[in-house]
């Protein structure tokens, strides 16, 4: 019954190990935090009521996503029930904030609904769409291509949205914090050596590259809305400059996060470190901690390719 | 020639190239061969430029060599998620001028415009063949390059070695299977513990599957003569 429990913990353990004792104790705070923002979440109706259905889809969402569900259910039994004790434990940050405050009886109907879609044997399929992608984007670029062919009718519409909302004061910047999210975790993937070399010979002109073509067309895809946004608000031209600086550290700070643990052909070692500089665009007293991050893993990111990029010796 | 002096490649305690050392005619076709954990991958890895070496060094043509005198299918390419082969192939800058995309895939026929996920084992392999003959390089490195390849395919590799061959490319293949090899190599290394133990030449690949398993037979006699 627990055993996938069993692995997933192993594997948090290993994580947690490798970002060192000041991360995992800010990974800690974050998942802390929710825990407080949930209970907050769930005191009233019908909040609590959004928050449990938020959970459940996103839970929904994983379940329909996860590769593994043929071979849990070919080789381990009972597959829904290892499955839904999986989720249980890792929506925990999210629930006990239900279990501690008046919409706890919200909590077993949360487990009704997650004993149900762990017994779903759906699963997504992927299918070619959005060819026109690669033609619009330079190959170069192809973390993107990956991550517009991912979310492409949420992207366009959240940019849609961006224009259509400039008027509203914060909603515009909502939207482009969320396109500059799905960017980002577009570099949760480590390419492997052959795409590393294909374009640089250099460690110090590949990370250079990479980081000023993606703010090249992240400033292409930001600064109509923003401009816009400022003509409908002038008194705001002050908060869209500084979004958008926020924006551009944030993407900086995910790609060299990303190449301070690269791993050819490996998921990225700084997927936690990302999500938390991510939502450090919305939690005002995090602000600074991209530009420091940026600070500190730029030379770190730098050291890791240099064992990559090395000359003969 | 490329000249391979003393290289020492080790992963903690364990050496992988034992002091390797060898000489290889430029122009040529060189076929490895060893058994599982010889050190094929990790010569490779550190000709291509993908592995550094302990110790030791590596002469192309009397210089050091630079990444970007070879071209390398690796056993395994890693392929980016939610891509389309075409969009992969983009990646890499092309420097054959006579090679032409769609010519090519009329006689591998990849999807190219399906993404990479949907591919099957073989339609990978392809793919990444299509992206190292499109680089002009001095020195090719096919690891496993006939794994997974239906017939028709495994000619058409072996029709591509022989037309990189003719154009004075010098050109390194691994293969579990010794037969294409003797097709399409003028020369046979066999390496053995991370050092080349002995190397034929086209004469005598005749007697070559003999020797070698005459070799390997005894390699397992006396593997199994401690583990039993």
């Amino acid at each position: 019954m627990f055993v996938l429990l069993h692995i997933r913990l192993i594997q948090l353990r290993r994580i947690l190990a490798g970002l060192g004792l000041f991360y995992s104790l800010l990974v800690l705070s974050a998942a802390l935090l929710l825990i407080i923002f949930s209970y907050f979440g769930y005191r009233h109706a019908p909040d609590s009521y959004y928050l449990s259905g938020g959970v459940v889809l996103a839970l929904l969402h994983i379940h329909l996503n996860r590769k593994d569900k043929v071979f849990i259910s070919r080789h381990l039994a009972p597959a829904w029930l290892l499955m839904s004790v999986e989720y249980l434990a890792f929506s925990l940050p999210f629930t006990l904030g239900m279990l501690a405050s008046d919409q706890w009886y919200l909590y077993p109907l949360f487990v009704i609904a997650v004993l149900l879609l762990s017994r779903l044997t759906l699963s997504y399929r992927s299918k070619t769409r959005y060819v026109f992608l690669g033609r619009i984007i330079p190959a170069r670029l192809y973390e993107w291509i990956a991550a517009g062919r991912k979310t492409f009718p949420l992207f366009i519409l959240l940019y849609l949205a961006s224009f259509a909302l400039c008027g509203v004061k914060s909603a515009p910047l909502i939207c482009l914090w969320l396109i500059n999210g799905i960017l980002c975790a577009a570099f949760q993937e480590n390419e492997s050596l052959a795409l590393l070399y294909s374009r640089h010979r250099h460690a110090k002109t590949f990370l250079r590259d990479k980081i000023r073509s993606y703010l090249m067309i992240q400033a292409l895809l930001f600064l109509p809305p923003l401009l816009l946004a400022s003509f409908f608000i002038p008194g705001w031209i002050g908060i869209h400059i500084s979004f958008w600086f926020l924006q551009m550290l944030l993407l900086a700070c995910t790609i060299t996060l990303k190449y301070k643990s690269y791993e050819p052909a490996a998921p990225s070692g700084s997927s936690v470190l990302m999500s938390i500089v991510l939502l450090s665009g919305i939690i005002p007293f995090l602000l600074p901690l991209p530009a420091l991050l940026l600070a500190w893993s730029y030379p770190k990111a730098l050291h890791q390719l240099n064992r990559y990029f090395y000359d003969y010796d | 020639m490329i000249t391979i002096n003393n290289l020492l490649v080790q992963y903690d305690e364990h050496i992988v190239l034992n002091y390797l050392s060898a000489s290889f005619e430029t122009g040529q076709v060189h076929g490895i061969v060893g058994l599982n954990g010889a050190g094929k991958t990790t010569f490779f890895n550190t000709l291509g430029g993908y592995q550094r070496a302990d110790a030791g060094e590596i002469r192309l043509s009397g210089k050091k060599p630079s990444r970007s005198d070879f071209a390398y299918l690796e056993t395994n390419s890693f392929f980016y998620a939610s891509i389309t082969g075409r969009e992969y192939l983009a990646i890499f800058p092309q420097s054959n001028a006579s090679f032409r995309l769609d010519s090519m895939n009329s006689l591998l026929g990849v999807p190219l415009d399906e993404l990479i996920e949907h591919y099957s084992t073989g339609m990978k392999k392809k793919l990444a063949l299509l992206s190292v003959i499109k680089r002009d390089k001095p020195v090719y490195i096919f690891d496993e390059p006939f794994n997974g390849l239906d017939l028709e395919s495994n000619k058409v590799l072996e029709l591509i070695i022989r037309n990189l061959a003719a154009k004075g490319k010098t050109i390194f293949i691994s293969s579990h299977i010794l037969e294409p090899l003797l097709q399409v190599c003028q020369q046979i290394h066999y390496l053995d513990h991370g050092t080349f133990a002995r190397s034929y030449l086209q004469p005598e690949f005749g007697s070559i599957s003999g020797h070698l398993f005459d070799l390997l037979g005894k390699e397992m006699e006396e593997q199994i003569g401690r583990a039993v």
